[in-house]
């Protein structure tokens, strides 16, 4: 036993070391740059110039580590520089990297690069350069890739009357050299210690430092408070289902074979089969209104009311548990149907055993072999579901909170998504994935504390 | 078979599925211009209203044709009925082949942990060492590679050309690689399958399933049916693998797979011909229950508006709009029971079928 709950905590850490790095490669993948999501006011830039918008960019990009490398080592093709991941913004990196693709050559690019950067930083010190001019270069830095940068170099090239400007010359100059050079490479590798993108972020994921893109306030904050709402529902659900589930199957045993059992048991097969959803959407809309009828207003609205006074947790939840009655039902009934015929079928199978007619032949009651036979032999199935179930408290159901407005963690996951709120998406992701690790874990050691040759099954899987 | 042919349950699911089939494959002789249900899925007649109840008559302005919506119109005035028939198709075709990819992976990851095992197969350092220097080589030339010019200068990734540069290059590796094992004595070290399938299976199943699944789709800049059914597809196959490799490792200890050994036959055919036909039963129920489970992930993936491109129709976002007009009571009832034939007519075959089997 002690070994073997060793051995599953060993365990952890390489699962939740390959649930980091996934997710940050997911996080790195996805659209949008942070930096500049965090620099823009409800959508808005509020810098005045090029200038100060870069420097207020490299300044959060250094505080958020961006400006490092993304992982421990890279593998690159070797016509790669070594020191793409330093240049700033990451529209601008992006087409820098596109443009060493196309032509293979780092030097012509570097070379565009700043020719580039130097035309911008000069037309921002106030010198005089051509309108049109001026937007084509601008034009330039978003620009996709090769064909774009050449179409916009002659353009320059045809509008502009200042001939003389060396610098615009010097950067068309250096347009004329982006070629493919054809060279052949090779996959380099380099090692990058612990001063990359993943260390740092697996270091502040948990801590103040990592917050959100909307609305700055760190996400572990907003993940407790959405969390409160779905930890409390999940584990009031958790405990209903433990208890509604058995108190079925014990009756349905009791009076089995009646057409009481029949009804039921017709009842909790089309339960298990009614989507979740379906049934939530269902009840939403035939008995939270009087549209139907009086009688069909039976559950309030929909919806968490808002606090805009500072309340505490429980106290904003005794305010709205009419509106948690609902979820609950939706959360709870789905899963104690398939709870309750499962530990059916289980006591009526160890109702066949030979030591259950030896107890009928010493005179014991119908009654009373279930309740002191029968159920306690044939629980292991149903302690093993509820024991694995323990993480669901604490995920949730995203598609209820969201039908029922419940401002838990699965919506707040969604919303975030919606939003390109990336830094809160992947913690919540990060978190959860902790959290039911732990959650199988614990239950997997109470099942073998309680049912020791269990341990057996769990090791072979 | 005579068992399950007098079990109403199994036939009345089957008729279900049948009817979802045929819907599937006629729903254009069924819904369109001119049929049964004579709206398309997507028309917006000019003179329909949003959210008109059942049976409501619309009168076409120019040449007075009247038209009846049997199940009501949505809140952009489009067809119900027309729009569930043409919903079939979504449903059937990411359950199916979502469940049988998954099938495909339990089936060669299975194989791998159950026949080959931990002892089975042994290899070289050298081996071992090309095939991973090699893959990763093979990876880098093939990605580097594929970018490929459209019209020159304008530079793309190409994915068939990814793929026919990784295929030539893991052809190169196993070439070698057999080269190496029949024509080099060297010390040579078992290869793990068995525990390595199984920590793989661990560390996915530890993963809270309906997350991952957001964080896959929060990524992807173009939904697609394709990338719904290959992430759905790549989301369940443990159990299966685990049923898998299960049922071949007791089906090894048979003297069919002895006997195919005495006759000469290769680990493979072994494998593919003599085991996995064994096998067709626990994987037909699995299979069954899995399409409902692929149905019912699908349909709330897009009554999340997740996944689906917005041009499909699907029954989880007809059951969402159900929610912005709550006096709309057949948008709320339609796709969910379509949703739930669908369920209940895989489970309940599975179900039948387990009990068939099992009773013999």
């Amino acid at each position: 036993m002690f070994g073997y709950a060793i051995k599953r905590i060993l365990l952890i850490f390489p699962t939740v070391f390959v649930i980091l790095s996934l997710s940050f490669f997911l996080q790195s993948l996805a659209p949008g740059d942070p930096v500049a999501d965090m620099l823009r006011v409800d959508g808005h830039s509020v810098f005045n110039s090029q200038t100060s918008y870069n420097q207020a960019y490299s300044r959060l990009q250094r505080q958020m580590d961006l400006d490092l490398p993304a992982f421990y080592f890279s593998v690159r093709p070797s016509y790669f520089p070594d020191t793409l991941y330093k240049i700033v913004p990451k529209q601008r990196r992006e087409l820098l990297t596109t443009l060493t693709r196309q032509t293979k050559n780092w030097e012509a690019v570097s070379d565009f690069h700043s020719a580039h950067v130097d035309i911008i930083d000069k037309s921002e010190r106030g010198e005089e350069i051509q309108k049109d001019v001026l937007v084509l270069l601008s034009k330039m830095s978003s620009s996709r890739d090769l064909s774009d940068i050449q179409r916009y170099s002659s353009a320059i090239y045809d509008i502009s009357i200042d001939g003389e400007n060396p610098e615009l010359n010097k950067l068309l100059g250096s347009v004329q050299l982006l070629r493919d050079s054809n060279k052949f490479s090779w996959p380099v590798f380099s090692w990058h210690g612990f001063s990359n993108q993943f260390h740092s972020w697996v270091l502040r994921i948990f801590s103040q430092h990592n917050v959100s893109v909307v609305d700055g306030k760190p996400v572990m904050k907003k993940i407790a408070e959405a969390m409160s709402w779905t930890a409390s529902m999940g584990l009031i659900a958790y405990v209903l289902i433990g208890i509604v589930s058995l108190f079925i199957a014990v009756c349905q045993v009791l009076f089995h074979e009646s057409w009481m059992d029949r009804i039921v048991s017709t009842f909790l097969y089309v339960m298990i089969a009614i989507p979740t959803f379906w049934f939530a959407t269902l009840m939403v809309v035939f008995f939270t209104t009087p549209e139907y009828g009086s009688w069909t207003d039976i559950f309030p609205s929909i919806g968490i009311k808002p606090s805009f006074i500072e309340k505490s947790f429980l106290a904003r939840f005794g305010d709205n548990f009419g509106q948690l009655v609902l979820p609950i039902l939706c959360l709870t009934i789905v899963s104690s149907s398939y709870l309750a015929l499962l530990t059916k079928s289980d006591i009526l199978k160890e109702l066949t055993k030979p030591y259950i007619s030896t107890a009928k032949a010493k005179g014991v009651s119908y009654a009373g072999l279930i309740r002191h036979h029968a159920l306690p032999n044939s629980l292991v199935s149903y302690i093993t579901i509820l024991t694995g179930a323990i993480p669901s408290i604490f995920t949730g159901s995203l598609i209820i909170e969201v039908i029922f407005n419940i401002p838990g963690v699965g919506r707040l996951m969604l919303y975030s998504m919606q939003n390109q709120d990336w830094p809160v998406v992947y913690t919540v992701v990060v978190l959860m994935s902790i959290i039911t690790i732990v959650g199988y874990l614990v239950g997997d050691l109470v099942l073998a504390k309680m049912y020791p040759r269990t341990i057996k099954s769990l090791k072979g899987s | 078979m005579k068992g399950l042919g007098r079990d109403v349950r199994f036939w009345l699911a089957t008729s279900g599925i049948l009817l979802l089939i045929l819907l599937a494959t006629f729903r254009f002789q069924i819904a369109g211009q001119g049929c049964w249900i004579p709206f398309a899925p997507h028309e917006i007649p000019a003179e329909a209203k949003a959210f008109s109840p059942p049976s409501t008559v619309i009168q076409d302005l120019d040449t007075g044709e009247e038209r009846v919506h049997k199940l009501g119109t949505d809140q952009l005035g489009r067809d119900v009925a027309s729009r569930l028939v043409h919903g079939t198709t979504i449903a059937l075709t990411v359950g199916i082949w979502s469940s049988l990819l998954s099938l495909f992976i339990a089936f060669l990851l299975g194989g791998l942990a159950g026949y080959v095992g931990d002892e089975k197969h042994r290899l070289s350092w050298l081996s071992i060492i090309v095939l991973l220097m090699g893959f990763l080589l093979v990876h880098f030339y093939a990605y580097e590679g594929s970018y490929v010019y459209e019209i020159s200068p304008r530079l793309i990734w190409s994915l068939p050309s990814f793929l026919f540069r990784s295929m030539v290059g893991i052809a190169i590796i196993l070439f070698s690689v057999w080269v190496i094992e029949k024509f080099t004595k060297m010390g040579k070290v078992h290869i793990p399958w068995d525990t390595l399938v199984i920590k793989l299976m661990e560390v996915f199943m530890s993963m809270p399933r309906l997350f991952l699944l957001l964080a896959v789709f929060a990524i992807i800049s173009k939904p697609s049916v394709l990338a719904v059914t290959i992430i759905i597809g790549c989301l369940r196959w443990p159990r299966l693998t685990r049923v898998v490799r299960a049922e071949v490792l007791s089906a090894k200890q048979e003297s069919y797979v002895d006997s195919a050994k005495v006759m000469g036959l290769t680990d493979l055919s072994i494998y593919a011909k003599h085991i996995l036909p064994n096998i067709y039963k626990p994987m037909l129920i699995l299979t069954m229950l899995n399409i409902g489970t692929a149905i019912l992930i699908e349909s709330s993936l897009s009554f999340l508006h997740i996944g689906l491109p917005l041009t499909e129709v699907s029954w989880g976002r007809m059951l969402s709009d159900a929610r912005d007009y709550i006096p709309a009571w057949w948008l709320a009832v339609g796709p969910g029971v379509m949703i739930f034939i669908a369920i209940i007519s895989f489970n309940t075959i599975s179900q039948r079928l387990s009990h068939h089997f099992e009773s013999k």
